[in-house]
């Protein structure tokens, strides 16, 4: 799973999201040579291929969590002085609105896909050399 | 791993949601801004501030968010924070004057002196806060905290409120608990930037690096964390 693979995999998202996965995934490669290195693993291009991809879904779990989490949190704190409705120009962020309850979906959906996969673990907390020895190991 | 599954159930994924993903795609920066109006309100209500929303007289009962420099002051909702018969507000996409000429800046969110904006259309047209009235500030950006950015956001300090680059603080500024300027981000340090930042105390850069503000905001309504810009367990 090269870059040119990684962004047709995510083509169908918008140019400013796609953008991010893919500068984060470049920047992963990057960094590809000492993350190899702490992991005491020879690199191949077939692992950094795979290293690559995973950093991209890394990403994108990031965007959608973090997404979510915010208007979720925001609007949980706000509560608390009695503020339930949100808004920006014509857009609803309040919590419990129709943009939370969408994000809610999507970040249900796409730890499911993960979790389906057996990457949840890759793209929370884990460090990169430890995902290298895991994917070198066959994991 | 089977690469080619997950590269066919993400697919099918982002087509589910592609709606969804059009929205957060324009909707991530107004989302940021509000979150770090809520974390600069935590944090003043965690050093012992009553906050008060004070929305617009148009729309009482919203929460109204100001994400450009577009748009009257009055028009959006503020914060004010009150401890000990003080008060200070907060302020949305703020425009504030320069410490050094006549330029103008906006800034994300601007905490001033009460009454430094008005609170209803003037006779004379309203053009920005004055520098003097302006307390401190934050800044939120949706990206890793890379060496430029900072040097990207001292650079706007020196221009609005250089006494936090170098200098004294402003009298009583300690006392009140206030925030040193914020650059809040949601993404993590990169390269070397935490060692840049490390270094600021020592250079008497007085200027609060928010990373991973996101994680943040979710310590503070898990109780983690009583205020996202400064991490001490409670």
């Amino acid at each position: 799973m090269s870059l040119r693979e990684l962004a047709d995999t995510i083509n169908s998202l918008p140019y400013a999201l796609s953008d991010q996965v893919l500068s984060y995934a470049k920047s992963l490669e990057l960094s590809a040579p000492d993350i190899f290195k702490d992991a005491g693993i020879e690199r191949t291009k077939e692992l950094t291929d795979t290293l690559v991809f995973i950093a991209g879904l890394r990403k994108l779990f990031s965007i959608v969590n973090s997404n979510y989490w915010v208007i979720d949190n925001a609007g949980a704190i706000l509560s608390k002085q009695n503020q339930y409705e949100v808004r920006v120009g014509r857009t609803d962020l309040s919590r419990g609105g129709t943009y939370h309850q969408a994000l809610n979906a999507l970040s249900k959906d796409l730890y499911e896909i993960l979790s389906q996969h057996n990457l949840l673990q890759y793209v929370q907390n884990m460090p990169y050399s430890e995902i290298v020895r895991k994917i070198a190991n066959g994991h | 791993m089977d690469i080619s599954s997950v590269q066919k159930s993400i697919k099918k994924f982002l087509k589910k949601h592609k709606q969804t993903f059009d929205t957060l795609s324009s909707n991530q920066s107004k989302a940021l801004e509000l979150a770090v109006t809520v974390g600069v309100s935590e944090h003043y209500r965690s050093n012992g501030y009553v906050v008060t929303v004070v929305n617009p007289k148009k729309s009482p009962r919203a929460f109204i968010v100001k994400t450009s420099t577009r748009g009257y002051p009055w028009s959006f909702s503020h914060l004010r924070f009150e401890r000990d018969g003080i008060a200070y507000e907060a302020h949305m996409n703020l425009m504030v004057r320069s410490a050094h000429d006549q330029g103008k800046y906006c800034v994300d969110l601007g905490l001033t002196k009460p009454g430094a904006v008005p609170d209803k259309a003037a006779k004379v047209s309203w053009e920005c806060a004055k520098n003097a009235d302006l307390v401190t500030f934050a800044e939120v950006k949706k990206l890793v905290v890379y060496p430029m950015l900072l040097a990207q956001f001292v650079g706007i300090v020196h221009e609005i409120k250089p006494c936090f680059i170098s200098g004294r603080l402003p009298r009583g500024f300690s006392k009140h608990e206030h925030l040193f300027p914020v650059l809040a981000s949601l993404g993590n340090f990169s390269g070397n930037s935490s060692k840049i930042v490390d270094a600021y105390k020592s250079r008497n850069v007085r200027i609060t690096i928010a990373e991973n503000f996101d994680v943040r905001l979710a310590n503070v309504r898990g109780g983690h964390q009583k205020s996202p810009f400064v991490y001490k367990d409670v």
